[in-house]
């Protein structure tokens, strides 16, 4: 519990540090607002007080003074509210930005076993609440709980001022009824939890339903997926019913406590005035008064756990924000003698690959003590059967994962001399599944170089036969693919993810399965380019189409049963 | 979602005599605070003993009505969440195709998580704050009334004023949010679009580029929070000071009456406590439309799904003629189509064929000639625009849609699977499908071997490590989908596009065994796959180019034998 505690306060300070040099001026803005506000009140109350007295009195002099003073206050008390709540804002929002920020560019660094672990509609609507629920703090729970607990203060004072006796004995009287409403706060915190996990299983089941259409549609598998979103659905619903009694236990007690509140007031009250402590004037200012002083007192034990709940959602933010990230270079493991004698310099080599072992994390390996080495301009083919490591030889190639034993070097230099930025600037990759961006077809391929002209793209786009088809859409090359009608064949979307690594202009292309739903005219043309593109560069195509492995100049094939202890065959076309 | 409200308005209606209940309450404590204190006043000894025990009572029944009011009011709020819920789950599952199609899922589910959001907070906190608040003032009001009927009337003046400008600001307060959630959309869209893509992302060093992105539209939700926190904190200005002039006005009026002698101080008293309880909910009340309208957007949002229309059901016949093989299973006379309604780029241009029971029909054709857009007519996702579709010698709309799609299976080149278990992936296939049968698909499939290989068996969640299953991998489990299904017409889209040898060779195993005794429709872009097939129709223009087999078309020296040497 104690620890529990301790770990709140961690994050909410380290929550509050992201703030930097703003937090005083937004803490300000604050303290400004509240100061604003009760005194708006509190002028209310003794112009409340001015009225009743002039009553008992029967006298009316400078009665209208006095409410035109009063009313100034008010006004005067609306205004810096306003000012500080501005101020406010513009801080707690630009904080919460500051958080959308580090998290969203976060979840880009993240190391590729995650992306491949992690189903990523799944986990960026988790980061998308928590995150949400966490710049709530900025933007509104620690104002709510701090305007209570400063506006508590504050209405004390002029309470105390017109009757400290009375105002003791109110006092008396709430703090029972605070210790209740402390009490409640763990519960609920309890339920809101509970709520809030049975609320993402139940976006999961409608996920799978939306996602799931196609199926849905010519497969009789609808049935029970809405059976399950019912069911979490009722789940819901039934969580919420109990929470709900247990909101409304404490409603009802805080009425109590209200009503016994008036009950006392009038009780003391009546006797004070009838002996003459106080005047029935103060006694209405105080009355007045303590309608809203109970009202924020009680606030501060409700507003307590909605912020301790936002701090949980904080305490993920940083989990996540702490998650190891991709390093700038894979710290290799590898002892440099056993390979030094290779890294001498060997001339027109572009790619070699030395001894390299690799398994996914806790699982066997895909490759083992595995070689092989390109020479500057070649095309090679890279084929095997299916799980032998094909794909896995591609990430490793771009650095996705390090490699557990072995090295690998590109133009001469070795992958532990040189940032994967770099190693990646080198490569122009095509992957299995083309990706295209919710953006023109123009910026996908110009992804391939940032900055490159119209002029250029339309060259890539042609040099990878896609810009037929892409001038017979609608929009050309601002056709935002994917949307209304828009849809793309998948040889479509392989022709322009090809277009973006011509575009690249990298001395290494590596190609996934880049071709395989291309029809044999497109692959022919395809192929053409990529002869064309071989004089200066080197290609590197992971294929198994006859066709598309004949092409090239040299085939490798990549076995790690066939030939035990990791192999490469080498033929040349 | 109306009817939804409407439904369970008993709840609301419990709720609300509960909180009259509840403020009548507070009213009778007022009025005997009043009467107390004018006793006093005229200098009369206050029998406290007298009023504790009617106090007592209103503590105990003003308890009950708070709770029970909380629970009803809350109860409500929950019913009317989930019913909303359930209805619109059935809603979307009855959606046409082509309705997702169009929009993405992606950005339907983004938006639906939001607007479901709010839709849970206008029942559970706006609707019901509304109401408590009109009830409220209603009681204090005709309490009120019966006091002095000037005072209230002089209190009531300011009202026109305050709907004025609540009105102007609410509706700028709107637009304001409108935008904020656009912006949110975008964000998260892009950040989806940015992780999604990750693989081009990493390989092609594009993190600035798309943290600049992100960066810029989170900017300008900032700046986008902060006018609209300048407008309602300027509401929020007015609405006090518009509230407050007439109330000081009443004051200052009851003071005079109280000199005159129309009113006891006593009920001054018990006036000035009355309006400082109905100042709040008065202004809230008026200022509510503000919220009303920020919710408005996602209620909004979500009727419109609800008014998409549902998907006809088709028509009656639920049953192909047994037994009468000379029926061609699909027969297709100058069917067009196209995506847009304006017609301006057709995608299919009067094209017919027919393809006979029980054997295999190719079309191939260059990529983006609409041979993907056949399959989606073939099972209804979208209607045709003209011509004739016949479907086991009926009109496909005299068929029932269910019946028709039944009569379906396909195995496509993106093969989606939920992220569940395999087991319950593959049993997609048929209903209430046993274990027995679940594996004897698998088998026919060539996959459960390697499933049998994986630590948790069928149990294997697809999902997380599934990411991993390999293109061919998936395939073989969209193949034992289809067998568990066991419909007569096989749709294949390039089965083995997207796979290596080893793989294409279990794959052409298991497509070889489904195939058998079926009807087959295959979309290819390699002719090789299709070499074998008896019939090879080939797309061009939207329409059916040539039909033959391999060596007639070959003889022919057309599109096909063009398309075949180039290859």
């Amino acid at each position: 519990m104690r620890n529990c505690i301790r770990k709140d306060n961690a994050a909410f300070i380290r929550f509050m540090g992201l703030m930097g040099e703003r937090l005083p001026v937004y803490l300000g803005a604050i303290l400004l607002s509240v100061i604003g506000d009760t005194g708006r009140r509190i002028a209310n109350a003794c112009l409340i007080k001015n009225i009743v007295a002039a009553a008992q009195t029967g006298s009316a002099d400078n009665i209208f003074l006095l409410v035109i003073g009063n009313f100034a206050v008010f006004v005067l008390g609306l205004l810096l509210w306003r000012v500080g709540i501005i101020r406010y804002n513009i801080e707690g929002r630009t904080g919460a930005g500051k958080v959308e920020k580090l998290v969203f560019s976060k979840a880009m660094r993240l190391p590729m076993s995650y992306y491949e672990e992690n189903h990523s509609s799944d986990f960026m609507s988790k980061l998308v609440f928590d995150t949400q629920r966490a710049s709530d703090i900025y933007t509104s729970r620690l104002r709510r709980l701090l305007s209570a607990i400063l506006s508590t203060v504050i209405y004390l004072i002029p309470m105390f001022y017109f009757s400290w006796e009375l105002t003791l004995c109110l006092l008396a009287i709430s703090l029972p009824a605070f210790a209740v409403n402390s009490l409640f706060a763990k519960p609920m915190k309890t339920a809101g939890g509970r709520l809030s996990d049975q609320s993402g299983r139940m976006l999961e089941k409608l996920t799978n339903i939306l996602s799931g259409m196609e199926l849905i549609k010519i497969f009789p598998v609808g049935a029970r997926l809405s059976e399950e979103y019912d069911a979490a659905n009722n789940g819901y619903f039934h969580i919420q019913k109990r929470t709900n009694r247990l909101s409304a236990g404490l409603e009802s007690l805080n009425c109590m406590f209200d009503l016994t509140g008036a009950l006392a007031f009038l009780g003391i009250g009546v006797w004070f005035v009838s002996v003459g402590r106080i005047s029935l004037g103060e006694l209405t200012a105080v009355y007045t008064l303590y309608g809203t002083f109970r009202n924020v007192f009680l606030e501060i034990g409700q507003y307590f756990p909605q912020m301790m709940n936002c701090i949980a959602n904080a305490e993920k933010i940083f989990e996540f924000l702490d998650m190891e990230e991709e390093p700038e270079q894979w710290d290799f493991v590898t002892d440099e003698d056993d390979d030094s004698g290779q890294r001498a310099d060997r001339e027109g080599v572009m790619l070699s690959v030395q001894g390299v072992s690799f398994a996914y994390h806790g699982e066997k390996r895909v490759l083992d003590n595995f070689s092989m080495e390109i020479k500057k301009g070649t095309y090679v083919a890279v084929t095997g059967e299916s799980g032998c490591g094909k794909s896995t030889l591609a990430k490793l190639l771009l650095g996705f994962y390090p490699v557990e034993k072995g090295s690998i070097m590109i133009g001469g230099r070795a992958y532990r001399d040189l940032t994967l930025k770099e190693v990646r600037e080198l490569i122009a990759y095509v992957p299995q599944e083309p990706y295209l961006y919710e953006t023109t077809i123009a910026e996908n391929i110009a992804y391939g170089r940032y900055g490159a002209t119209r002029e250029e793209i339309i060259a890539a786009a042609k040099a990878a036969n896609a810009h037929a088809f892409i001038t017979r859409l609608p929009n050309g090359y601002d056709t935002v693919p994917g949307e209304r009608g828009n849809t793309l064949s998948g040889g479509e979307k392989q022709r322009i993810a090809i277009a973006r690594a011509v575009l690249r202009n990298a001395p290494v292309m590596l190609l996934d399965e880049a071709t395989s739903a291309l029809d044999n005219e497109s692959e022919a043309l395809i192929q053409d380019a990529i002869r064309r593109l071989k004089r200066d560069r080197t290609v590197l195509m992971i294929a198994h189409r006859p066709a598309t492995i004949t092409a090239a100049d040299v085939v490798i094939r990549v076995g790690h049963r066939t030939f035990s202890g990791g192999y490469i065959g080498l033929f040349c076309n | 979602m109306v009817k939804a409200g409407i439904r369970n308005g008993y709840m609301l209606l419990l709720f609300m005599i509960f909180a009259f209940v509840l403020n009548e309450v507070v009213i009778a404590g007022n009025d005997l605070i009043a009467e107390a204190a004018d006793l006093m006043l005229s200098g009369r000894p206050v029998q406290l003993s007298g009023l504790i025990v009617p106090l007592l009572w209103m503590i105990v029944l003003g308890t009950a009505a708070a709770y029970l009011k909380s629970i009803c009011g809350n109860h409500y709020s929950a019913m009317v969440q989930r019913d909303v819920r359930t209805s619109l789950g059935k809603h979307l599952l009855r959606l046409p195709f082509s309705y997702f199609d169009e929009k993405g899922t992606g950005s339907i589910i983004t938006r639906l998580i939001s607007d479901m959001e709010e839709m849970g907070r206008f029942f559970s906190e706006i609707l019901p704050n509304f109401l408590m608040n009109i009830i409220t003032v209603a009681t204090a009001t005709v309490y009120l009334v019966q006091m002095d009927a000037l005072l209230i009337a002089v209190l009531f003046a300011s009202y026109p004023v305050m709907l004025l400008v609540a009105d102007r600001l609410s509706k700028k307060l709107a637009e304001l949010a409108k935008k904020l959630r656009t912006h949110m959309d975008e964000r998260t869209e892009k950040a989806y679009d940015a992780i999604q893509g990750i693989v081009v992302g990493r390989s092609y060093n594009l993190y600035e580029l798309h943290k600049q992105k992100i960066d810029t539209v989170i900017d300008k939700m900032v700046v986008q929070a902060c006018k609209s926190t300048h407008i309602s904190s300027l509401g929020w200005v007015l609405k006090n000071v518009i509230t407050t002039i007439p109330v000081i006005f009443c004051y200052l009026f009851a003071l005079y009456e109280t000199r005159q002698g129309r009113i006891t101080v006593g009920e001054l008293l018990a006036f000035t406590v009355i309006l400082s309880r109905i100042l709040y909910p008065i202004g809230d009340i008026v200022f509510c439309a503000n919220d009303i309208r920020e919710v408005g957007v996602s209620l909004k949002r979500i009727q419109e799904i609800y008014r998409q229309p549902e998907e006809h059901t088709g028509g009656s016949i639920r049953n192909r003629p047994e037994g009468d093989g000379a029926i061609p299973a699909i027969e297709w006379e100058n069917v067009r189509f196209c995506y847009d309604s304006a017609e301006e780029h057709p995608v299919l241009n009067g094209m017919s064929f027919s393809v006979e029971a029980g054997v295999q029909t190719a079309f191939v054709g260059g990529s983006g000639e609409g041979k993907t857009t056949i399959f989606k007519l073939l099972c209804g996702f979208y209607e045709k625009t003209g011509g004739q579709y016949k479907l086991f010698g009926h009109p496909f709309e005299d068929w029932s849609l269910e019946a028709a799609r039944s009569c379906f299976s396909e195995v496509s080149q993106n093969v989606f699977l939920f992220p569940e278990s395999i087991r319950q992936n593959v049993a997609c296939g048929k209903e209430n499908a046993t274990e027995e049968e679940i594996v004897e698909a698998c088998k026919n499939a060539n996959i459960h071997d390697f499933i049998m290989e994986l630590p948790e068996g069928y149990d294997t969640l697809v999902g997380e490590r599934g990411t991993r299953l390999s293109g061919g991998q998936r395939q073989r489990i969209s193949i034992a989908r289809a067998f568990l299904k066991d419909a007569p017409i096989l749709l294949l889209d390039e089965p083995t596009a997207a796979v290596d040898i080893e793989a294409e060779q279990k794959i052409q195993e298991a497509v070889e065994r489904i195939t058998e005794g079926r009807t087959v429709i295959i979309i290819a872009h390699r002719l090789s796959t299709i070499r074998d097939a008896k019939r090879i129709c080939v797309v061009s223009g939207g329409k059916i180019a040539e039909t033959g087999n391999h060596e007639e078309l070959l003889e022919r020296r057309g599109i096909y034998a063009e398309l075949y040497t180039k290859g």
